[in-house]
């Protein structure tokens, strides 16, 4: 007896609303992730520690990310797209709300690595690498997953 | 030899009755439609004033990068290329010619003058070829505009005039609405994205720095929170430039709904221009604020 091929659900391009949802989505981490940053600073850190200058980078990259998604990766095509943006979604919330007040560099550090990693995740196009790269973001966020 | 000469009386009766005709077809003269003119010439100047600051916000942020001295951010980290957003703004700088060209032709149209088909519309049709590159909205947007340019190169190649005025107004309506609202979305949410990024560089640049100065750096101080206000306050006239672009926006698409509405109902053009002249005046307005801001900043 022949195994049944599973079947794929065809990939769906997102929708001009579900990409801008995501620009704004790695737009506020890297917003949150700069006032964590702020916050050391003026509580004594130099400029040029490395945790400080990492935060930094970290808020170039997912700026980036975020004009990326807003102006030119036309034609993001899903295979589950609703349910990987809502992954994203739940997953980029609760980073957004986790660095609102932190004042651990280290956790900020780690959300901001696992969200850019997410933002890899999804121009793979690959829904396993996604899920399981929301599921990181909201592990560090402290989500219980 | 002297040439025979037609009688005085003669020529006068010629110019009295070419006069009467072309009264009694309903020609309007130039200035009746010189609001529309207007406004094309007004939109041409002030639109790209801040589609073109896609790429100018990406080259200032760079400019923030390259000031940051290297021993504060990552060695790996890279100024951003804005060759991408350069090619985005060149793109949106079309679509709203070809806005300016269609009310531009619409004014022609209302004067009896007649439309004709140059070089340069073949050379928009071809230039507002899609990239793939370019976000759906953007490219919805180029997509309209070369509906609209076909449908004026149409108009101008079977030689349209006055009387197919209203023709021309109701076939383009979709494209125009659509056109609109596409242009508007991508200077309302995704240059406004580019924008907040650039708030963000802004902050990041001036702030820490700031929170970290010695209580010796007084004057020095001072002058760097005038600099970082006077590059916030150029960001805030960019805001509202974004205000001011949705809103022309908004209102050519209402002006263009309403164009069509009395097209279908054969209002004379010179009635049609004096209801909707105060709101083409209110754009023209808009347009102005634009180019006023954006010679300041």
């Amino acid at each position: 007896m022949k195994t049944p091929t599973p079947v794929t659900p065809a990939a769906t391009t997102l929708s001009n609303d579900q990409m801008q949802a995501l620009a704004q989505s790695f737009h506020d981490i890297a917003v949150e992730i700069g006032q964590v940053r702020l916050n050391a600073i003026t509580a004594g850190s130099k400029l040029t520690d490395p945790a400080i200058v990492q935060l930094q980078g970290y808020v170039y990259s997912l700026m980036n990310i975020a004009a990326g998604f807003a102006m030119q990766d036309a034609n993001i095509a899903l295979a589950n797209a609703d349910q990987a943006v809502n992954q994203i979604s739940v997953a980029t919330k609760a980073a957004d709300h986790a660095l609102d007040k932190l004042q651990k560099i280290d956790k900020a550090v780690n959300i901001a690595s696992s969200a850019i990693i997410l933002a890899m995740a999804i121009t793979t196009k690959d829904p396993g690498q996604i899920e399981s790269a929301a599921r990181s973001v909201a592990k560090a966020a402290g989500l219980d997953v | 030899m002297s040439l025979p000469m037609a009688p005085r009386g003669l020529a006068l009766r010629i110019v009295a009755g070419a006069t009467f005709l072309l009264a009694a077809n309903g020609c309007v003269d130039q200035k009746d439609a010189a609001n529309l003119s207007k406004l094309s010439d007004e939109a041409r100047v002030s639109l790209p004033r801040v589609s073109n600051d896609v790429a100018g916000t990406c080259a200032r942020q760079n400019t923030l990068f390259e000031n940051t001295p290297q021993a504060e951010r990552p060695a790996a980290e890279q100024a951003q290329d804005c060759k991408p957003y350069q090619e985005i703004a060149d793109h949106l700088a079309k679509d709203e010619n070809v806005l300016a060209d269609y009310f531009d032709a619409l004014g022609k149209l209302a004067s009896n003058q007649p439309l004709s088909y140059d070089t340069t519309i073949e050379e928009n049709v071809t230039a507002t070829k899609l990239n793939s590159a370019l976000s759906a909205n953007t490219a919805s947007a180029g997509n309209d505009a070369q509906r609209i340019l076909k449908s004026l190169a149409d108009a101008a190649t079977k030689g349209y005039r006055e009387k197919q005025l209203g023709q021309l107004i109701q076939q383009d309506d979709p494209a125009i609405q659509s056109l609109t609202q596409g242009l508007k979305r991508v200077i309302t949410v995704d240059y406004a994205l580019l924008l907040s990024n650039e708030e963000v560089s802004l902050d990041t640049f001036y702030k820490g720095p700031m929170a970290g100065a010695q209580p010796t750096e007084r004057l020095t101080l001072i002058l760097v929170q005038r600099q970082y206000a006077h590059d916030k306050a150029a960001l805030e006239f960019r805001k509202e430039d974004i205000a001011a672009y949705s809103k022309v926006m908004d209102d050519i698409a209402s002006l263009h709904a309403k164009l069509k509405q009395d097209a279908a109902k054969k209002i004379s053009v010179v009635e049609i221009d004096k209801q909707l002249g105060p709101i083409i005046r209110s754009i023209i307005n808009a347009l102005s604020d634009i180019q006023s801001r954006s010679n300041k900043s």
